[in-house]
């Protein structure tokens, strides 16, 4: 206003179109004012507001007659009307000065301002108040306070990406994560944090209250649900409702949970695998170029030595003989290794091309065999002793067959001779008596001498037929029995000898019945018909030896698809059960009151059963119902 | 039973009781018996004689059954038919003489000196030898 009195003061003499002149410069002034995008003010020298255009009063929500006459303190933040009176004592000195304000708006928020401000003076060079341009930066500054924030959760996150270290104890780290997210949030009141790790808590503050409106995020490590992460408030507060914020938080979180996860990841990993070798049985050591960089504890202990003295040193220095080989494959070798205190010991050496921090290296596992090799030795001494023990035994057994082999020999060859022997003054003694007995000698003698004759005559025919038999058992022991099979009519067979013994059941008074269940007078079956026929005589002699006068011998033939069957059924004195399978075994002749000895040795069965199983065939011996036994042979159709 | 064409026999048995036994046995049935007791003078002999048939003991001293029945089968030209009798059985014998080179096998312990010549006189009409009439 004094700037305009001034002006019209100086312009007094002037024309009149000097008037009208300055009145349009006046009008333009004025439209500039009106128009600029920024607050302008004047300020008296107290600070009372006497200009504002309408920019400054529309960015207040006032009109400008409101605001004439206003101090400006009244519309300003406490800290803001102190800065104001500062920086206008600094104008009075002279000085313009450049600062930002907080004023309120009408409606009660926060309007940030740059603003400008100049002295303004009168002709005596007085301070007489200010012109200021206020620019309005509200919008920018809640950027830059978003901007802040932002910035700080990411220093937040930077420093926790920095306390995740596996070197660190992981119960600190736990809780300083904890403090840090709280911290990074501190913007917002009453935030609590609660981490759940393996069962244990870590928390910030020490003391948690109830958590509402919680955010949580799972800590799965290696497919394991392992714990939580909760951040929340202590208490309901309005806050809540700013869902900006409770994204922020929620963002957050899942933020150090991501974190978090790596890194327990890592440390459990990284635990997994120090664990494995610290506690690995075997020695571990890396070397390069032979020299040791690292070895585990169990190295130390096997070797007996610090890690001073392993780490940095050869690897031949703890070997009995140099025998490290750098090939590109796996190597396995057994050796000996050499203690500090200078014991050797047995080892099993395992080397392998690794990389090691980048550059290869050699990873070399050790494990110390000496028990071991003892085993093994204890085990190799008392198998070659058992080699030998083995080697003796059967050079005697050896020997000893063989001793037994030319004994059965001898026996074999004995008993070839010795029958052969025996049958030569058989042969003479029977021949000369077939003469006497033949009909025209024997009718030239007397009884009793006549019976006598005939009695010496069967007599030989018995012991003829018991060296008969001892050959056959002798070649039947030493497998020297050969079967000469061919097809024979086994119904002329069983007659041809049922005839031929027709004489000797006469004289024993018995009864001869022959039963043919085949419904046909011919059966031909392939077999040594030497052989069965001496089986069947056997069988039907041991019948007629063990039945008495009067009593009947019942030979019957029958026959299904698989078998040739011949019973004889005698009504013998019998034999007790439990002796019926031993009537096959060789010298056996079941005794009991009823039997007397009934001469000739019990061969003739044994050989019996024999000849029969070498025609695949079965023989066997039943209990009569009415005393007396049934010798069954079955002989296969088939081969 | 006497045959009426002189047939003639050669023994050979190193056993003198057997020898005469079937010797009488088989003069009595009418056949020129010649006899012989070890194998040498057996082969001398079936040279000599040409017997129509041989009974031939196995176990002899020096030169035994088998060479004679060797020596008597390089005669290709007329076989003659021998029979086997032994104290042996066949088991035992067969390992060293195939039974195809022999007519017959008998045990002698087994068999009278009748049933002898009675398989001797098979063995003959086996091979169409004429024994003539019996009597």
């Amino acid at each position: 206003m004094s700037k305009i009195s001034r002006l019209r003061r100086s312009n007094r003499s002037d024309s009149l179109f000097l008037v009208k002149r300055s009145k349009k410069v006046w009008a333009d002034y004025r439209y500039l004012v009106e128009m600029a995008h920024d607050g302008i003010t004047m300020v008296d020298a107290k600070d009372n507001l006497i200009f504002v255009n309408g920019q400054f009063a529309r960015g207040l929500g006032y009109k400008v007659n409101d605001l004439i006459g206003r101090s400006l303190f009244s519309l300003a933040t406490k800290e803001s009307a102190l800065r104001i009176a500062q920086e206008m004592e600094r104008r009075k000195k002279g000085k313009k000065s450049r600062y930002e304000v907080i004023l309120i708006h009408r409606n009660g928020t926060e309007k940030h301002f740059s603003l400008s401000a100049s002295p303004m003076r009168d002709e005596s060079y007085e301070f007489v108040g200010s012109v200021a341009v206020y620019s309005d930066i509200t919008k920018r500054k809640a950027l830059e306070w978003e901007r802040t924030k932002k910035m700080k959760q990411m220093n937040a996150l930077n420093k926790i990406h920095g306390i995740a270290r596996i070197s660190v104890l992981l119960s600190s780290v736990l809780n300083d994560v904890a403090k840090e997210t709280v911290q990074a949030l501190s913007a917002t009141r009453g935030l609590q944090c609660r981490l759940v790790y393996d069962g244990k808590v870590y928390s910030h503050p020490r003391r948690l209250g109830t958590f509402f409106s919680a955010t949580t995020a799972s800590l799965v490590i290696d497919g394991v649900d392992r714990g939580v992460i909760e951040v929340g408030y202590n208490k309901q507060s309005s806050i809540l409702a700013n869902i900006d914020s409770f994204k922020e938080v929620r963002d957050f979180v899942s933020n150090v949970a991501k974190i978090l996860r790596r890194h327990l990841y890592a440390r459990e990993i990284s635990v997994r695998y120090r664990e494995m070798v610290k506690n690995s049985f075997s020695s571990i050591a890396i070397t390069r170029s032979n020299k040791i960089i690292y070895a585990n504890s169990r190295f130390y202990k096997m070797y007996r030595c610090k890690e001073s003295q392993a780490i940095g040193h050869d690897i031949q220095i703890f070997l009995r003989y140099r025998n490290i080989g750098a090939s590109g494959k796996t190597k396995i070798f057994e050796g000996q290794g050499k203690r500090m205190n200078g014991d050797v010991f047995d080892l099993a050496m395992v080397t392998q091309h690794i990389h090691y921090n980048g550059s290869p290296a050699v990873l070399v596992r050790i494990n110390d065999t000496t028990a071991l090799k003892k085993a093994q030795s204890r085990v190799f001494g008392s198998n070659s002793l058992l080699r030998k023990v083995v080697k003796e035994k059967t050079f005697h057994l050896e020997q000893a067959n063989r001793r037994l082999r030319s004994l059965n020999r001898s026996k074999d060859e004995f008993i070839a001779i010795t029958s052969h022997e025996l049958r030569s003054p058989l042969t003479s003694i029977r021949g000369y008596l077939s003469f006497l007995v033949e009909e025209d000698s024997i009718n030239q003698i007397s009884e009793p001498y006549r019976e006598y004759l005939m009695r010496a005559y069967s007599t030989t025919d018995s012991l003829n037929y018991l060296i008969s038999n001892i050959l056959d058992v002798s070649r039947l022991e030493m497998g020297r029995f050969e079967l000469q099979k061919q097809e024979v009519d086994v119904m002329k067979l069983i007659r041809a000898i049922l005839d031929s013994l027709s004489f000797q059941a006469d004289e024993a008074k018995l009864q001869l019945e022959f039963e043919n269940n085949i419904g046909c007078e011919h059966f031909m079956l392939e077999i040594d018909s030497i052989r069965m026929s001496q089986v069947l005589r056997n069988v039907l002699d041991n019948s007629i030896k063990f039945t008495k006068k009067g009593k009947k011998i019942k030979v019957t033939i029958s026959c299904d698809s698989k078998w040739f069957t011949v019973a004889v059924s005698d009504q013998g004195v019998g034999i007790p059960k439990t002796k019926l399978n031993q009537v096959f075994d060789k010298f056996i002749q079941v005794r009991n009151t009823q039997t007397r000895y009934k001469g000739g040795v019990g061969l003739g069965l044994f050989i019996s059963k024999r000849i029969v199983e070498l025609h695949n065939g079965i023989i066997e011996a039943k209990k009569n119902e009415g005393g007396g036994i049934t010798i069954s042979m079955h002989l296969p159709l088939h081969h | 039973m006497k045959i009426t064409k002189g047939v003639k026999v050669l023994i050979v048995e190193d056993d003198k009781n057997i020898c005469e036994m079937y010797a009488i046995t088989f003069m009595r049935r009418g056949f020129t018996v010649y006899t012989a007791s070890d194998g040498r003078s057996a082969i001398q002999k079936f040279q000599n004689k040409k017997p129509d048939i041989v009974l031939l003991d196995i176990m002899m001293p020096q030169v035994d059954g088998y060479q004679v029945l060797n020596e008597i089968r390089k005669d290709t030209k007329f076989y003659t038919p021998v029979i086997m009798l032994t104290n042996l059985d066949a088991n035992d014998f067969t390992r060293e003489s195939q039974l195809e080179n022999i007519d017959a096998y008998l045990i002698k312990s087994n068999h009278s000196p009748r049933e002898v010549v009675d398989r001797t006189m098979d063995v003959l009409k086996k091979n169409n030898i004429d024994v003539g009439e019996l009597e």
